[in-house]
């Protein structure tokens, strides 16, 4: 059972009750640097993730967004390489996983991940950066990432998984599957019939809420990891958990800017009933 | 529209000066990161670094535009590319 660090001083206070909690550490390595030059540094957060694993003796896990799973050859890969070889080290990751589809296009950085074609062509490419992320980090995953759109049938995902994952594994983030069940009208039960659940290796879960005025049109729920773990989420993970026998852990996740005093209880309250489930 | 607004936010993040911009009269930031978007690649991908090429563009924009900058209202700038 896990718990993504957030890069927020709020959440940081709150560590002592967490971190208790919880058996690895969660980092997103690009939270923790800084442009050096041609190079990615180590920010502040950096060294104060590592000593909260050390202070804590808990080991750490990597989870990364802006890899580009679905770039070829992305021209900002080769800073990314010296870093994460660099945090590879001082993190020692148990594993590490990426988000699929698209944060670098036409070399623009999109921040949030975009769909590519669930088809062969782009299966191989994900692989390959998956490939490329295995020589870093020798066991690697690759997340069903929250899109807001796809391109095709949404239910070709879970198989386009598997063929993208090959010899690596699956991060299945519960939310983000449930998000795209309410955004494009699936049903998320269908969509796990047709997943590779042999190879999830990581659960992630997480709550969000809906865009507010600001956005045109009907609302959409939003991956934005700033509510408890709604209980359409729970009960996914009760279907999937007998489901994966490769499972290493599950991770909760919680946004930085989100956790306020009055949050603490309500996360606190999703890590012990995770640890029910789990136990 | 999601995108857009997340690059919104690594501006707002970095750069001081567009967050009292925001405070001030958000009307006058949204109207000029519309056309910040428009006309500036994002080509950054740390916040650090966005907000460089946001103090880029808004000097480009004082350069070209004198009186403009202070008053918050969104600046005349060439098109690049």
């Amino acid at each position: 059972m896990g718990l993504v660090l957030a890069p927020d001083p709020a959440w940081v206070a709150h560590a002592p009750a967490l971190v208790a909690d919880v058996d690895y550490l969660v980092v997103t390595p690009e939270t923790t640097w800084r442009p050096e030059g041609s190079t990615w540094g180590a920010n502040g957060w950096w060294h104060r993730f590592r000593e909260l694993g050390q202070r804590y003796a808990r080991p750490f896990v990597g989870h990364g967004v802006g890899w580009s799973t679905g770039s070829v050859s992305p021209p900002h890969r080769r800073r990314w390489v010296e870093a994460l070889r660099r945090d590879a080290v001082a993190f020692g990751f148990r594993w590490y996983t990426e988000h699929s589809g698209l944060t670098v296009a036409g070399g623009q950085h999109l921040t949030l991940p975009l769909p590519v074609p669930f088809d062969t062509g782009h299966a191989a490419t994900t692989r390959a950066a998956l490939d490329a992320l295995a020589d870093l980090v020798p066991v690697v995953g690759l997340e069903n990432s929250a899109l807001p759109f796809v391109v095709g049938d949404p239910l070709a995902e879970p198989g386009w998984l598997g063929r993208a994952v090959g010899p690596h594994h699956l991060l299945l983030d519960l939310h983000n599957l449930w998000t795209m069940a309410l955004n494009l009208g699936f049903d998320p039960l269908a969509w796990l019939a047709r997943a590779p659940l042999d190879r999830v290796i990581e659960l992630h879960l997480s709550g969000g809420s809906w865009t507010g005025d600001w956005f045109p049109g009907r609302p959409q729920r939003l991956d934005s990891h700033d509510t408890a773990v709604p209980p359409e989420v729970w009960d996914l993970l009760d279907h999937v958990l007998p489901r994966c026998p490769g499972l290493r852990g599950v991770t909760v996740e919680r946004m930085e800017g989100t956790l306020g005093d009055d949050d603490v209880p309500e996360l606190l309250g999703d890590l012990r009933r995770l640890r029910r489930v789990l136990t | 529209m999601l995108v857009g607004r997340l690059r919104a936010d690594r501006v707002l993040q970095s750069d001081p000066g567009a967050a009292a911009l925001y405070e001030r009269d958000p009307a006058a930031f949204a109207a000029a990161f519309r056309r910040y978007e428009r006309e500036v690649p994002a080509a950054a991908f740390h916040p650090a670094e966005e907000g460089r090429l946001w103090r880029g563009w808004r000097a480009a924009a004082a350069d070209s535009s004198p009186g403009t900058a202070a008053d918050g209202r969104p600046p005349e700038v060439r098109r690049r590319g």
